[in-house]
């Protein structure tokens, strides 16, 4: 069985505790996902090119990747279970749920989790609800946790 | 080359447009002012800009950008003694965990930040602790680091010192720093609430994630003296003004008691790291570029816009200079907007602040002009992330109109309570 955890900022936890109840004693590949937001790097890059003049490069490199990477390493370690991880960033006309969906493709079960802690349609983003009506595979969908 | 001619007038915006492009694209990774200097001398040898008004134009901007060196440098300093790291730990101990909560935590203290420190320390020093302390409680950081980068427009209303366009405004406005501030506060309080509440319904998605436990054992303590010295610089503007004291030698005071301390241990490395802060070639920039948009100004161009200015200071006069600011600001960029607009504007403080509102609130739109904008996206484009005009665009126009409405209306009532 193939099991691909999509993790967000602030919400993950929930999604790793449960990839983990349903793998356990299962024949189960674990591929924990995150996809880079990429609205935080625009605005990341816009402010520094917002000051015209002040000889800022042309390019700031931005600091999600190493984000991400520790994101990742908390969730392995939380995880408890042989994983591997498989970080993404949207190209150009790409967005965060449709790389998640396009992920989707080689897996059995998608494990995510609400944005929210309470119950009503505002517990699930737009980007959310994208991934959880259009993923190919089943989807085992979870409240948030702190 | 007579500037008043349609010749003269094109060959002008032509300079004007180069500099600024070459300003954004910055070939070779060559400073700004490598192509906004030789672009003044342009100006002045073909005879767009007389030499003696070119020098004015050098001595009316050298105050401010005097003090924007002095700025720097004091926020500069108060980086290396940790001011931004503490403020990293208070807001994640106000936040209580909470999205929410940290919204409002960056909020207060990017307003603040930008306000005293200016624009420049919350996007190069705020923004990345921002972003840290997002990750440090468990939250998303797309909100705050929104918040952040818009603030660094929004809440530089306030002081003199918030902004470079209000250096620019503040010596042809006739007030004082005081007296600036005072009828900034309204609007600026007013935008930064309206600015607050937009963030609360455009990131409800985000903000709705779960409430972690802050970490406490990292927290940095305190930088005491570094807080003092920013809180007596500070006090200092407002009460070395009536004495004839400009903000640019209160801004140095604070810096060279900040400075001391290393200055003393280790001379030559903070002399060259004091320089490095205040930026000269920036400096350079600004009164190159002042040049360039005189020769702009004195032409077809600059007799157009004034056209546009209100002469009166109803409630419709600063609607309309707030909204013609704005407007130009996105255009080219709110630094040869400012240039522009400020003489024609200075003979009423009511439509000089309103024209400031303008041209730093309206850059949330486009954040570096539209002009620049499509540029900078093509300098992006062939790295990992090429940015989507759209959706900050999109978070620009749920903001810049309500603050910009909001912002003039208390403008307004603050002049009519005062009598101006």
């Amino acid at each position: 069985m193939r099991v691909l955890v999509w993790l967000t900022e602030g919400t993950w936890e929930a999604s790793v505790d449960a990839a983990r109840e349903l793998s356990q004693g299962r024949d189960a590949e674990i591929v924990l996902l995150h996809v880079d937001d990429a609205a935080t790097a625009d605005a990341w890059l816009a402010g520094p090119a917002g000051l015209l003049g002040r000889g800022r490069p042309a390019v700031v490199e931005t600091p999600l990747h190493e984000a991400t990477a520790q994101l990742l390493d908390a969730a392995q370690a939380r995880l408890g279970l042989p994983s591997r991880t498989d970080s993404r960033s949207p190209r150009e006309h790409e967005r965060v749920e449709t790389v998640v969906v396009e992920a989707c493709r080689d897996a059995d079960v998608l494990v995510c989790s609400r944005d929210g802690d309470r119950p009503g349609p505002h517990s699930l983003a737009p980007p959310t609800r994208f991934v959880v009506d259009h993923a190919p595979c089943d989807v085992v969908l979870v409240w948030a946790r702190g | 080359m007579d500037v008043t001619t349609t010749a003269g007038a094109v060959v002008a915006v032509v300079v004007l447009v180069a500099v600024l492009v070459f300003a954004v694209v910055r070939p070779r990774g060559l400073p700004e002012v490598a192509g906004a200097l030789p672009a003044a001398v342009l100006v002045v040898a073909l005879g767009l800009v007389p030499w003696p008004e070119a020098v004015d134009e050098a001595r009316t901007l050298g105050p401010p950008i005097g003090f924007l060196a002095a700025i720097r440098v004091l926020a500069e300093l108060a980086r290396e003694d940790g001011v931004f790291g503490w403020a990293g730990g208070v807001m994640a101990r106000w936040s209580h965990g909470s999205p929410r909560g940290l919204l409002g935590a960056v909020f207060v203290i990017a307003s603040v930040t930008t306000a005293v420190l200016s624009l420049d320390a919350t996007v190069v020093l705020l923004t990345p602790v921002v972003l840290a302390t997002a990750s440090r409680i468990g939250a998303r950081a797309r909100p705050g680091v929104y918040a952040s980068t818009h603030l660094a427009n929004t809440a530089s209303t306030l002081l003199p010192v918030s902004n470079l366009t209000n250096l620019l405004a503040f010596g042809a406005s006739g007030l004082t720093f005081a007296g600036f501030a005072g009828l900034m506060a309204l609007p600026w309080l007013a935008t930064v609430a309206v600015e607050y509440g937009v963030f609360r319904w455009w990131f409800r998605a985000d903000l709705a994630t779960p409430v972690h436990p802050v970490p406490t054992d990292d927290a940095p303590p305190a930088p005491r003296f570094a807080l003092v010295v920013l809180a007596a610089t500070l006090v200092g503007f407002a009460v070395a003004e009536p004495f004839g004291v400009a903000p640019a030698w209160v801004a140095a005071a604070g810096a060279l008691v900040l400075a001391a301390p290393r200055l003393v241990r280790a001379p030559r490395r903070e002399a060259t790291a004091i320089g490095r802060a205040a930026n000269v070639p920036f400096l350079v920039f600004v009164v190159a570029l002042g040049v360039v948009v005189l020769a702009v100004r004195g032409g077809p161009v600059g007799d157009g816009v004034a056209h546009l200015v209100p002469d009166h200071t109803d409630l419709l006069g600063l609607l309309a200079a707030a909204g013609l600011a704005a407007v130009l600001a996105n255009l080219l960029n709110n630094l040869p907007a400012t240039l522009v607009l400020v003489p024609l504007s200075a003979h009423s403080p009511g439509l000089l602040l309103a024209v400031l509102l303008g041209v730093n609130i309206g850059p949330n739109l486009t954040y570096v002009g539209s002009l620049a904008t499509l540029l900078w996206r093509q300098v992006l484009h062939a790295h990992d992330h090429t940015p989507s005009a759209g959706r900050f665009v999109r978070l620009g126009l749920a903001t810049v109109p309500a603050c910009l409405l909001v912002g003039v209306a208390a403008l307004w009532v603050g002049l009519k309570v005062t009598g101006r």
